[in-house]
């Protein structure tokens, strides 16, 4: 007989993939989304493979070789306690079938090691795209030695482990604190965004103030990179540079004690800390000045609105982008003014070249590619309602472009004030913004028309998980990434052309937004 | 004879474009008519209450209300009618006050009627000290009653109910129903669907029995009971073959 344990993960992984209803499903439409799904995830994963194998090369490239998996183990064990910190403790706490299987003679112990390995599971295949190329390439740049394959798998297995732990308590302990607050989503999502701010500029800081001239030692470079994105990985770090054989052990139990000592906590306290969360606010009578009337497409609006302020998962996945445009542009032109005042071609361009990676970043930061899913299972009354599919699909499109726009306008404003721009950088740069806002928050909310995913037990599968996010995500960063290194040679140019073909491609949707029709 | 409000004429609906999960089906609801739909589950009387909401699309026959396609002119159709789905999803993320003023709004409903309406049928249901909480925190029946308060906000011509009274306390079942026989006596009418047997006998004055995606008896509740209990003929309507 399987143990009680791994019967409960695999039922929640055959979930949190599809792939049960893709074996068993005889709609042939579902198959296919699932399929599109399951190759935008694919093509995500090469994406990022590829981009880790650039980097890592690169780093080996400036005599960094010996640093590569200790630098990749720091970026995605930040990345993975950044992501989880996000994500909040609701996949382990506020699960829906929690009645369901607490029904059955399982023990809590069981629930929980299936609750963390689906947590752990994803995002080790996540460490793997980081692990994989870095021992690859130092291997490659350094020599292999079974000892450094040794160290470098160890460390991999384990790197999600005190991240997710440690965001996971934090998670649990923020929402037991709100719980008794009435608007207590509006605080979790304040918090979130705040952490994850702080975060975001603590690594951009630490990584573009390494020292007064870090270019000097690129040994320390990597040390300091190492130890300021993520301490412990200075421990396999210490391993490969065969300074200290116990580096990745000393990792390796940290990290599995961290996680032990978590669950043995979460077991001791579940049902508490169950209880805590699942807290209800204090009942409330209401006030005749809060009946208000206002116009069908506003009430939309303030609906879609609300719902985005109203959840910490969704408006944290939703304006991620928006927080690292905000931060780069406030660290890419100071953290390289001095190259780029001495490079005459950086120099005349950097207002163009930051336009265009603000464009690129807009695609993570698009709530409307999630707007129609999260209507769930609720979505019969949406649409039983006397409103045309035009006027819903606009009202969940307005969010986004109303966070958008103005935020990467402004951003690229600031650019061209920093960059001392020439005055029509001044009205193209915030104008590719807007045309770039406008094809987001309406490419968003086609993508979900066409992929929607109604039937999610939890918001993140909607709103990190699901493919319209994914596929808008990368598909904006693609050609705004091109569009970046195009500037550096051929200035405005390239980014009026992104402009027009973006401005053109959000004025079709709009004509095909009054075909749209919607159903259950 | 009282005009028709809801008129569906050989509505066909295949979810796999093999087996129909219904057939054929041609019904008609007037004015003052409360018809309760009965069937065994999975007969066809949520697809049915899902077209006729206008939310679920289907190729087959057609579906009116107020004389006017729900296929062809779907938002005045809408405007006409209030739909209650048998299990309430609503949003989470509103307070009840919130939620009656965005439905409010979105069937144009004047300030000053909402707030008598508002009044009027939360305190019928015993919710209007609830109404300042977030509907994330109500229970079951608490959702239902709050989905019933906004679908009378508008005072639809048509109430289209799949399963009404699940959930429901004795005392807000009681209310529904008197709420149904006034809307009635309006000009209304009124289609559900129920599996209580009970319930459909006394309330309705029309009938409808759904076998299998098929409309198999259909009329006014004396003339389908006939003189037996509307239990006895359903258990042989489901008995007998076809």
């Amino acid at each position: 007989m399987k143990a009680k344990w791994a019967l409960l993960t695999k039922i929640q992984l055959l979930e949190m993939f599809g792939l049960n209803k893709a074996l068993h499903s005889t709609d042939r439409r579902a198959k296919r989304r699932l399929f599109g799904a399951a190759a935008a995830i694919g093509a995500a994963a090469l994406v990022l493979l590829g981009f880790t194998a650039a980097v890592c090369v690169l780093l080996a490239e400036q005599g960094m070789g010996g640093h590569v998996p200790a630098f990749m183990l720091a970026i995605c064990s930040f990345t993975v306690f950044v992501y989880a910190l996000v994500r909040g403790a609701g996949g382990l706490f506020a699960v829906r079938d929690y009645d369901l299987v607490m029904s059955m003679p399982v023990k809590k112990r069981d629930l929980i090691v299936s609750r963390l390995l689906c947590a752990y599971l994803p995002n080790f295949g996540f460490a793997l795209l980081f692990m994989l190329p870095a021992a690859i390439v130092y291997f490659v740049y350094v020599g292999f030695s079974f000892g450094a394959l040794g160290a470098i798998v160890l460390a991999a297995l384990c790197a999600p482990l005190a991240p997710l732990a440690v965001s996971l308590a934090v998670g649990t302990l923020l929402s037991a604190l709100t719980a008794g607050f009435k608007h207590r989503n509006v605080l979790r999502a304040v918090f979130g965004i705040l952490a994850f701010g702080a975060l975001m500029a603590v690594y951009f800081l630490f990584a573009f103030s390494a020292g007064p001239d870090p270019w000097a030692d690129l040994t320390d470079l990597a040390s300091v990179l190492i130890g300021k994105a993520y301490p412990p990985a200075l421990l396999l770090d210490k391993t490969l540079t065969g300074e200290a054989v116990w580096g990745v052990f000393a990792f390796a139990g940290g990290s599995a004690a961290l996680a032990a000592l978590f669950c043995l906590i979460a077991t001791l306290c579940y049902t508490r800390i169950r209880a805590s969360l699942q807290a209800r606010a204090a009942r409330g009578a209401y006030k005749a000045k809060q009946i208000k009337r206002s116009s069908a497409f506003s009430a939309l609006v303030k609906k879609e609105f609300r719902r985005l302020f109203g959840s910490p998962a969704y408006l944290l996945n939703s304006v991620g982008g928006l927080l690292v445009i905000a931060l780069l542009v406030i660290v890419l032109p100071t953290g390289f003014g001095e190259t780029a005042q001495s490079v005459p071609l950086l120099k005349a361009n950097l207002p163009y070249m930051m336009a265009a990676i603000t464009v690129a970043m807009l695609g993570s930061a698009c709530p409307s590619a999630s707007a129609l899913s999260m209507e769930g299972t609720a979505r019969g009354q949406l649409f039983a309602m006397p409103l045309s599919a035009r006027k819903i699909l606009l009202a969940k499109a307005l969010p986004t472009f109303a966070l958008d726009a103005p935020v990467s306008a402004a951003a690229a404003l600031v650019c061209c004030l920093l960059g001392g721009a020439q005055w029509h950088a001044y009205l193209l740069c915030p104008l590719s913004c807007i045309a770039a806002a406008a094809l987001v928050a309406l490419g968003g909310i086609f993508l979900n028309y066409k992929y929607p995913k109604y039937d999610w037990t939890q918001e993140t599968q909607v709103v990190k998980r699901s493919a319209p996010v994914s596929i808008l995500a990368l598909g904006a960063m693609v050609p705004g990434l091109a569009v970046t290194a195009l500037t550096v040679f051929f200035g405005w140019i390239p980014l009026l052309a992104l402009a027009a073909v973006y401005a053109a491609l959000a004025a079709c949707l709009l004509v095909w937004l009054k075909r749209a029709k919607l159903f259950v | 004879m009282n005009a028709p409000v809801l008129e569906i004429l050989h509505y066909t609906k295949s979810y796999d474009g093999k087996r129909n999960a219904v057939n054929d089906l041609t019904l008609t609801v007037r004015e003052g008519d409360i018809c309760g739909f009965i069937g065994q589950n999975g007969a066809g009387k949520t697809t049915t209450l899902r077209a006729c909401a206008g939310v679920l699309d289907f190729k087959e026959g057609d579906i009116r209300i107020g004389g006017r396609s729900v296929r062809k002119e779907p938002i005045p159709c809408k405007q006409m009618t209030a739909y209650i789905p048998d299990n309430p999803d609503l949003y989470d993320f509103l307070t009840g006050v919130q939620y009656l003023n965005f439905v409010a709004d979105i069937y144009g409903v004047e300030k000053q009627a909402r707030a008598d309406r508002i009044a009027r049928y939360a305190g019928m249901f015993r919710i209007e000290g609830d109404l300042a909480s977030l509907i994330g925190a109500y229970s079951h029946g608490m959702k239902q009653k709050l989905a019933l308060t906004a679908a009378l906000l508008h005072e639809p011509k048509l109430l289209l109910l799949d399963e009404p009274f699940v959930g429901l306390d004795p005392e807000a079942a009681f209310r529904v129903k008197e709420v149904f026989r006034e809307l009635c006596s309006r000009g209304a009418a009124i289609f559900f669907s129920t599996h209580v047997l009970d319930v459909a006998e006394k309330l309705c004055n029309r009938i409808a029995i759904i076998k299998n995606g098929t409309l198999v008896a259909e009329g006014n509740t004396d003339e389908v009971r006939g003189d037996e209990s509307l239990e006895q003929v359903f258990l042989e309507v489901l008995g007998s073959e076809g």
